[in-house]
């Protein structure tokens, strides 16, 4: 071993320098992890968010798939989950548009495992969805809906089974016109009997049994409601990897 | 490592070497104008160009068009419903989580089973979009060298097994496929694909790395993908040759490798067969086929033999420590340069070469 010499030195030194920029840049993506973010929503059958970024392969092959494009790839925000699949339910529901879940057939890597396929869709929960903003529900002030739903600018595609034929309806092409409160999220909810149209098993506040959105036990998340709520932002939000509460009702 | 003095020289070999240290300088001064008669039509280059644009070109016509010829990215694509898969992000999956789908299994050994066949780093220098990327930064690179604006910097030519051990190591421990988020190739994949991220902005540091302060460094030191290539090509009977008989080590050859060392053998009295297999770093970009004046590089189609593949080695790289003393027919001018290299645990063959023929 010789003596060190100053352009040894040196290189080690540049070395190290280059080595801790690389773990540095390689640190951002635990940001998500320090700041405790919440998980993104993830399409149908997704491993649990601990092995989720590691299984997935980051192929995309499950967004193009999927025939509404609900499914885009996460940027560096996700941190570790960055190229990973994640729905964003205000432009585009899943709102399972498709036949026995397209995304989760076409994902190599069984990051979306592909035993849900046959499984009930009761087995497809991506989350829950939650009435986060019951003071902005048109159905809790009771006033009627008119126009276009999902936002200033609805991107989102209504896509449905009539007879054997699939059809879809874009918002934006989709005005509405209710005579009564608005119930929209009940109404294109694809999931039977997830949510209705109740007064509050437990008033929020002493008198306050104005009927409003009830989500059951049977709602998969799968953001339909989101999408379509007219309120902007929506009052009713998909919490991703949420299982239904002991109190939601069946 | 064997010592160069121990390289066995077959007769014909020896005999040319031998030749050629009586008339060094006529020899030199033949190189330089043959060189400069010698017309750069970059042919290799349009066919490699071509081929990258056409792979990603397809996996984008794939999402944009809906074409079902080649889907997905490069880590893993369906090339008319046949699964392919990145080995290292294959290799990454299975240490993180310790399962692994048959279909991307079955994936990777179907490229892993290609790559045997064509030659291992095929992948970088044919298919790999951050390869076309960091040719364009090279091209930057080298016009700012001429400037003498920069320096050029290197590393150990084995930083990238280190690397591609602690990435594999890192996936293992900390359950995440760490490299898959700083992977330039996947994340070019995906940008070019499904459209850009704030992602990309990982890519132009890279690049601006190696423009303004070490030439090609990802490809060189860091990326274990082609780490595994490299060690996946060692049996394949695909590689580019050199043969002796024509050369006049003028180095052009050399300047052009873009891996690290990777021509060597070329220099004067280092190949020990008249016609040498070029080492398993290769990555078959036929660059220093489209400089040579006197044709004596080639693709040919052998058996990776007589060199046993278990042997595989990059004979040819320099070494750092206990680097191989100059070869027995060196001219004492050409080993000054080799000296040099030894300091710096590091190539500088262009220079080198340049310097003593000038």
């Amino acid at each position: 071993m010789p003596p060190p010499t100053p352009a040894r030195r040196a290189f080690f030194r540049q070395s190290l320098l280059g080595l801790s920029a690389l773990l540095g840049a390689g640190a951002v993506a635990l940001w998500p992890i320090v700041t405790k973010a919440s998980p993104p929503l993830r399409p149908p059958g997704a491993k649990p968010e601990k092995v989720f970024p590691a299984t997935c392969i980051r192929c995309g092959l499950c967004l193009q798939a999927c025939p509404v494009r609900a499914i885009h790839l996460g940027d560096v925000d996700l941190g570790f989950g960055v190229g990973t699949p994640y729905i964003a339910a205000r432009a585009q529901a899943c709102g399972f548009s498709c036949e026995q879940r397209a995304c989760v057939r076409a994902c190599p890597t069984g990051a979306l495992d592909r035993g849900i396929v046959k499984l009930p869709l009761t087995r497809s929960r991506m989350g829950f969805a939650v009435l986060v903003d019951p003071e902005r529900c048109s159905q809790v002030r009771s006033r009627p809906f008119k126009g276009l739903v999902g936002g200033p600018h609805p991107t989102g595609v209504l896509r449905r089974r009539r007879g054997a034929e699939w059809e879809s309806r874009p918002l934006a092409q989709h005005p509405y016109d209710l005579d009564g409160p608005c119930d929209l999220c009940v109404r294109e909810c694809p999931v039977p009997f997830a949510i209705r149209i109740d007064t509050p098993p437990e008033p929020q506040a002493p008198g306050d049994n104005t009927p409003r959105p009830i989500v059951t036990k049977n709602c998969l998340g799968c953001g339909v409601c989101e999408m379509v709520c007219p309120a902007d932002p929506a009052c009713i939000r998909i919490q991703a990897r949420m299982e239904p509460p002991p109190t939601a009702s069946s | 490592m064997p010592k160069a003095q121990e390289r066995q020289y077959t007769p014909e070999a020896a005999a040319i070497h031998a030749k050629r240290r009586e008339n060094f300088r006529q020899r030199m001064r033949d190189a330089v104008t043959l060189r400069h008669d010698h017309p750069l039509t970059h042919s290799w280059r349009k066919r490699r160009w071509l081929i990258i644009l056409l792979v990603n070109g397809l996996l984008v016509l794939g999402f944009r068009l809906e074409w079902n010829v080649l889907q997905g990215t490069l880590s893993t694509s369906r090339l008319f419903g046949l699964t392919l898969s990145e080995p290292f992000a294959t290799l990454q999956i299975f240490l993180a989580t310790h399962t692994l789908s048959s279909d991307v299994l079955v994936g990777a050994l179907v490229v892993s089973g290609f790559y045997i066949l064509i030659g291992g780093r095929v992948f970088c220098a044919w298919i790999c979009p951050y390869t076309l990327l960091a040719e364009l930064g090279e091209m930057l690179h080298f016009h700012l060298r001429k400037k003498q604006w920069i320096r050029e910097h290197t590393f150990p030519a084995n930083t990238r097994y280190w690397m591609t051990g602690l990435f594999a190591l890192l996936a293992a421990v900390s359950g995440y496929a760490v490299f898959e988020n700083i992977s330039t190739m996947a994340i070019l994949s995906r940008a070019l694909v499904y459209g850009s991220g704030a992602a990309l902005a990982w890519v132009g540091l890279v690049l601006l790395f190696e423009i303004f302060y070490s030439r090609r460094a990802w490809c060189r030191y860091l990326c274990p993908i082609g780490v595994v290539y490299r060690l996946l090509g060692v049996l394949s009977p695909i590689r580019v040759h050199y043969s002796i008989q024509a050369c006049h080590h003028d180095g052009a050859c050399r300047k052009a490798c873009p891996v690290l060392g990777g021509l060597e053998i070329t220099k004067a009295g280092h190949a020990p067969r008249l016609l040498n297999r070029l080492s398993d770093s290769c990555t078959s970009c036929g660059r220093c086929i489209d400089v040579c004046p006197t044709h004596s590089l080639k693709f040919v189609i052998a058996p990776p033999w007589p060199r046993p593949f278990f042997l595989a080695r990059d004979a040819h790289a320099p070494q750092t420590g206990s680097r191989p003393g100059p070869a027995p027919c060196q001219r004492p001018t050409e080993g000054g340069g080799g000296e040099s290299e030894a300091a710096g645990g590091s190539s500088t063959t262009g220079a080198g070469t340049k310097r003593s023929i000038s």
